[in-house]
């Protein structure tokens, strides 16, 4: 029973064809970016003093210009919190997104910052995680992508995979976390999923059945928002897997990794 | 096959429009044709705006091609495709997916008719997420008028590979250097060493499998 990433990977598709797709992706996006364009420019002016303006997005790119009170500033767009910015003169360089605290928009308010963690809730976004852990005394690594579309809820699909000496489990699951606390900077959560289970035992001699499995799980863990947009997060799970004969099986996981929220 | 791309792709960024460039050539007439009225009481648009309002390019997508040392497999060619997130100046999170085909062990060629993996187990495909710290950022000049981003940085990673009919549990560690050539595209060089645990040859042993590609790759 081939698991998602067999499909992908065993199936006919070369690795070549990748490469061509994604060579065709070069082409095409430069003409989408300049296609969208005509949006009318962001625009703030400068309050404070004076803003530096640096020739690279970085702390150590030095700063070759300086922004004066009250003039403008167009905003083009932001790269790993630096913002590049043209201003009258059309001088072209970079700010940090914090210097955006130091201006004010054409309605003469402060640009609202995007929160990304346990500051108050600007809005959904996205959290894809990276988890390594134990399930039932196996390794286990994980990947998912969530939404988060309240300050308490957040919506993940994972999948995991344990590769063992007696078998190899791969695992799809939805789960809806709930964080109790949202605006702590170490934060519980509680979660309940469903998903298939996959179960390739590994044996030499004998070739048992592969087994595919729906199942249940119930878990909590605990978000802790070190930088803006990243969390160290550790969880574990106990899983209920469903299988033919009348007789449920029990699995227990921990996992301990990270998540990214854009 | 694989290699014959090598080429076309380092070559592909060059032929792209470096709209950026052209920045740095009109910079003396924009300070002589300045009103400085006009850039005290600057008019802007009367509108809200947040931060979320500007556009992000904080995602990398790109291919890669290179050469994959297979320990006792001999030095193949290798293709993959990246994904990167970069969430500050410092530090970025990367996932790969990379392929390649073993050759043989010198114990194969040596013995003619002997097989130790059948084609199947000799495809090498891995997929790994990292985390990448830029260790030295910095501005690199081509000439007098034309200066790159670039960034020299060391990545740390795991994943698995599956190679020898067998799915392996693998740590990945390089280091990789990234140009800039405009806001759009980066060119980068990356070598990395896949370490995981393999038994093909009687014992089980760690074997270190060495990864040196160059690749482009696109910000979104």
């Amino acid at each position: 029973m081939p698991g998602l990433f067999d499909v992908r990977l065993k199936g006919e598709t070369h690795p070549l064809r990748l490469v061509v797709v994604l060579l065709s992706m070069l082409v095409l996006l430069p003409v989408k970016a300049v296609s969208s364009e005509p949006s009318p420019p962001l625009q703030v002016k400068v309050a404070e003093p004076y803003v530096d303006i640096h020739t690279g997005p970085g702390r150590g790119y030095p700063v070759f210009h300086v922004v004066e009170r009250h003039a403008p500033l167009t905003l083009l767009f932001q790269r790993a919190g630096w913002i590049k910015v043209e201003t009258a003169r059309g001088r072209i360089g970079w700010v940090p997104r914090k210097a955006l605290l130091s201006t004010l928009d054409g309605s003469g308010e402060t640009p609202e910052l995007q929160n990304l963690g346990h500051e108050d809730f600007t809005g959904g976004h996205w959290q894809a995680s990276v988890l390594a852990g134990e399930l039932e005394g196996v390794t286990s690594l994980a990947v998912g992508l969530g939404y988060r579309f309240t300050e308490n809820l957040t919506a993940e699909a994972m999948f995991t995979q344990a590769s063992g000496n007696f078998s190899n489990t791969k695992l799809i699951d939805f789960n809806l976390q709930h964080q109790l606390f949202p605006r702590w900077r170490i934060s519980p959560y509680t979660m309940l999923g469903t998903g298939r289970a996959s179960i390739e035992p590994r044996a030499t001699l004998v070739r048992p059945e592969d087994r595919d499995e729906t199942l249940a799980f119930a878990g909590a863990g605990v978000k802790a928002y070190l930088a803006r947009g990243f969390v160290l997060r550790g969880e574990y799970r106990s899983y209920v897997l469903f299988t033919e004969e009348n007789d449920n099986r029990n699995l227990e996981e921990w996992k301990l990794g990270f998540s990214l929220l854009f | 096959m694989e290699t014959r791309f090598l080429p076309a792709v380092l070559i592909l960024p060059l032929l792209l429009p470096t709209a950026a460039m052209a920045e740095t050539a009109d910079d003396t007439s924009a300070v002589r044709d300045a009103d400085p009225e006009s850039v005290l009481d600057p008019q802007i648009e009367r509108r809200r705006i947040k931060e979320a309002d500007i556009d992000s390019e904080n995602f990398e997508a790109g291919v890669y091609a290179g050469i994959l040392s297979i320990e006792d497999f001999g030095a193949e060619p290798v293709v993959g495709v990246r994904l990167d997130y970069h969430l500050s100046e410092d530090v970025f999170f990367e996932a790969v997916l990379g392929r390649a085909e073993a050759g043989e062990t010198s114990f194969e060629t040596l013995n003619a008719g002997v097989r130790l993996l059948n084609d199947d187990e000799r495809e090498f495909t891995y997929y790994q997420a990292s985390v990448g710290y830029n260790l030295l950022p910095g501005e690199a000049f081509l000439s007098g008028g034309r200066t790159f981003n670039n960034a020299l940085y060391l990545l740390g990673g795991a994943g698995i590979t599956d190679f020898a009919g067998d799915e392996h549990f693998t740590l990945g560690v390089g280091v990789g250097y990234r140009l800039l050539v405009n806001d759009l595209i980066a060119v980068r060089v990356d070598m990395k060493d896949h370490i995981f645990n393999l038994d093909v040859l009687g014992e089980d042993k760690t074997t270190h499998n060495l990864e040196l590609t160059a690749g482009v790759s696109l910000f979104f």
